[in-house]
């Protein structure tokens, strides 16, 4: 039976069913009176059949649940619009020979965690030499210079050596959480480049788990790239975005 | 026109929306566009209800072409410019229908310029710039020649705070001008994008710097009895924090003098020490900032206190009253 996009649930153990898991902590002892709570919860939310499977005592009075539900409402799959990159995907060789014939140097690449962020795996994926699931990070590609510059890096020395290394290309990462503050390190970071009067000569991509496009757009930044984004994406971004910019 | 906003929810799509509405009423055609991302129907990072954007027939919208296939109202595309987002080229459209649309404008303040330029060109005799989080950069006088500030509850946890955050920020968007004399010898240092110190017997001279940033030490060295420190980029704290550790308490700080009130970008603690001290600022384009508007959120008197706070600046709650300011 072919699945009908209008209608999109999610899927347990027959097409429709509904069926999730789900799991959470709440702020009380474990026992009976938690489990209730925690089903009184989910109903709440309006799940349906739903059941605690599990409960963990996470000392301090918290308790760790995972629960079983069916989940009444579907969504229309055909309706939702998620906006995409316009570059398309190139590969390693593909990228560096498209930098040599439209750019004809070396673009620089500065990356880095910036403000208290210690967070370096998604920024030392993309660009370490070794790469991440196959792919080898910016470092490797001959046609791109990429400096990371590591974590926890502020704003001020950012644009400085940027400024310094006359870079083409600024790569921030940064684990965007509800809580402000890495968003308004973000924000910061383009004021001062603003301010510096770099904006206009640096194409300015921020990455991250939680980051999308959309994000990147409303914090001022020409890119943004979330969870799983492997290396050749961002560089083949980088090689078509500024070819497009320098022609 | 620019809203800006000191934080999230502040109001600023709010207050956009009201200018788009009045301009409606008054059948005056506008041009809208954003500094980030607005008009989606639930906020990105705390999935948050947030206001759409409702535009009327006629009017103009820039906005990333990636952007337009989510709006309710029918557009017809007039032109694609050469800006490109990730989300593809900024593209200028005429509304045909109304309806709500999502406007995400380009990343940098020159082409926002540019772009707002050309809504103009075809046609909008007002062009309005909607703010993004807590970014002042197109309250520039090069982007925008007049100026909404949006600050609210979610400024800061108490009342006492918002009042000093926003009265920090009207402060340094309209600071005065730098007497004549400096403001030459500051005019040609940004032209060259030199940094350069002025004393009233002395004379200028400039620095081989074109950047205070990273280097605080080299400024103040070079500075000596200067009165006056011109810095064409960012002002931040650790430059402020030299300055204030280099003049013992009795010395003079230095008028510091910048292109605009958005070069500062020390924090407000920070900034307020130096003023303590006697520091100053001085901009070559002082901001024209119309009015403030809040959102009171659940401080009640936050409004009036506010409005007395930086008379004879207009404050509005825009919920209350879209026309007659906040009494004092």
């Amino acid at each position: 039976m072919p699945t009908d996009l209008t209608q999109v649930r999610p899927y347990g153990d027959t097409l429709g069913d509904g069926a999730m898991q789900i799991s959470f902590t709440l702020p009380v002892p474990s026992g009976p009176q938690a489990a209730e709570a925690a089903k009184q919860l989910l109903q709440k939310m309006g799940l349906q059949a739903v059941s605690i499977v599990h409960q963990a005592d996470m000392g301090e009075g918290f308790t760790f649940f995972v629960a079983y539900a069916k989940c009444p409402i579907s969504i229309d799959y055909t309706s939702v619009r998620v906006p995409q990159v316009t570059t398309t995907y190139m590969d390693f060789d593909t990228t560096n020979d498209f930098i040599r014939r439209h750019i004809g140097r070396p673009l620089v690449v500065v990356g880095a965690c910036t403000g208290d962020d210690a967070h370096t795996v998604g920024l030392d994926a993309i660009m370490n030499m070794k790469g991440y699931a196959g792919s080898p990070g910016l470092e490797r590609y001959p046609m791109l210079r990429a400096y990371n510059l590591g974590s926890q890096v502020q704003n001020e020395e950012l644009v400085a050596k940027a400024r310094e290394l006359k870079a083409d290309v600024i790569l921030v990462s940064q684990v965007v959480t509800q809580k402000d503050v890495h968003v308004l390190n973000l924000t910061q970071l383009v004021e001062m480049l603003e301010a510096e009067g770099l904006r206009d000569k640096i194409l300015l991509i921020c990455g991250g788990p939680r980051i999308t496009h959309e994000l990147a757009l409303e914090l001022g930044y020409d890119a943004g790239f979330g969870a799983g984004t492997l290396p050749p994406q961002v560089a083949s971004f980088i090689a078509q975005e500024m070819a497009k910019r320098l022609r | 026109m620019a809203v800006v906003g000191l934080a999230k929810n502040a109001g600023k799509t709010v207050a956009f929306n009201t200018l788009v509405r009045q301009a409606a009423g008054a059948g005056i055609r506008v041009g809208l566009t954003s500094l980030g991302y607005d008009g989606e129907s639930v906020d990105r990072l705390t999935r948050q209800p947030k206001p759409r954007i409702y535009v009327p027939a006629e009017t103009i919208i820039a906005t990333a072409a990636a952007t337009l296939e989510r709006a309710s109202a029918s557009l017809e595309l007039l032109n694609i410019t050469r800006h490109n987002t990730a989300l593809g080229p900024t593209v200028l459209a005429r509304v045909r229908e109304s309806g709500t649309v999502e406007l995400a404008g380009p990343g940098s303040l020159t082409a926002l310029q540019q772009v707002a330029v050309a809504m103009q060109d075809w046609g909008a005799a007002y062009v309005f710039i909607d703010g993004a989080l807590d970014r002042l950069g197109s309250a520039a006088p090069r982007v925008s020649q007049a100026t909404i500030l949006a600050t609210g509850a979610s400024v800061a946890p108490d009342p006492a705070q918002v009042i000093a955050r926003t009265r920090h920020t009207v402060t340094l968007l309209t600071a005065p001008s730098p007497p004549p004399m400096v403001a030459a010898v500051a005019q040609t240092a940004f032209a060259d994008e030199r940094i350069a110190y002025w004393h009233p017997e002395k004379g200028a001279w400039q620095s081989a710097q074109p950047s205070a940033l990273a280097q605080p030490a080299q400024i103040v060295s070079e500075m000596g009895e200067a009165s006056h420190l011109c810095i064409p980029g960012a002002v931040t704290n650790s430059l402020v924090q030299a300055l204030l550790h280099a003049k013992p308490t009795g010395e003079s700080l230095p008028v510091i003098v910048v292109p605009t009130g958005t070069h500062v970008l020390a924090t407000p603690s920070v900034w307020h020490r130096y003023l303590e001290r006697g520091g100053s600022l001085a901009v070559l384009q002082s901001t024209k900032l119309l009015a403030v508007t809040v959102n009171p959120g659940q401080h009640s008197h936050l409004g009036q206190a506010l409005a007395q706070a930086l008379h004879p600046l207009p404050v509005y709650d825009l919920f209350l009253d879209d026309k007659t300011p906040l009494p004092v």
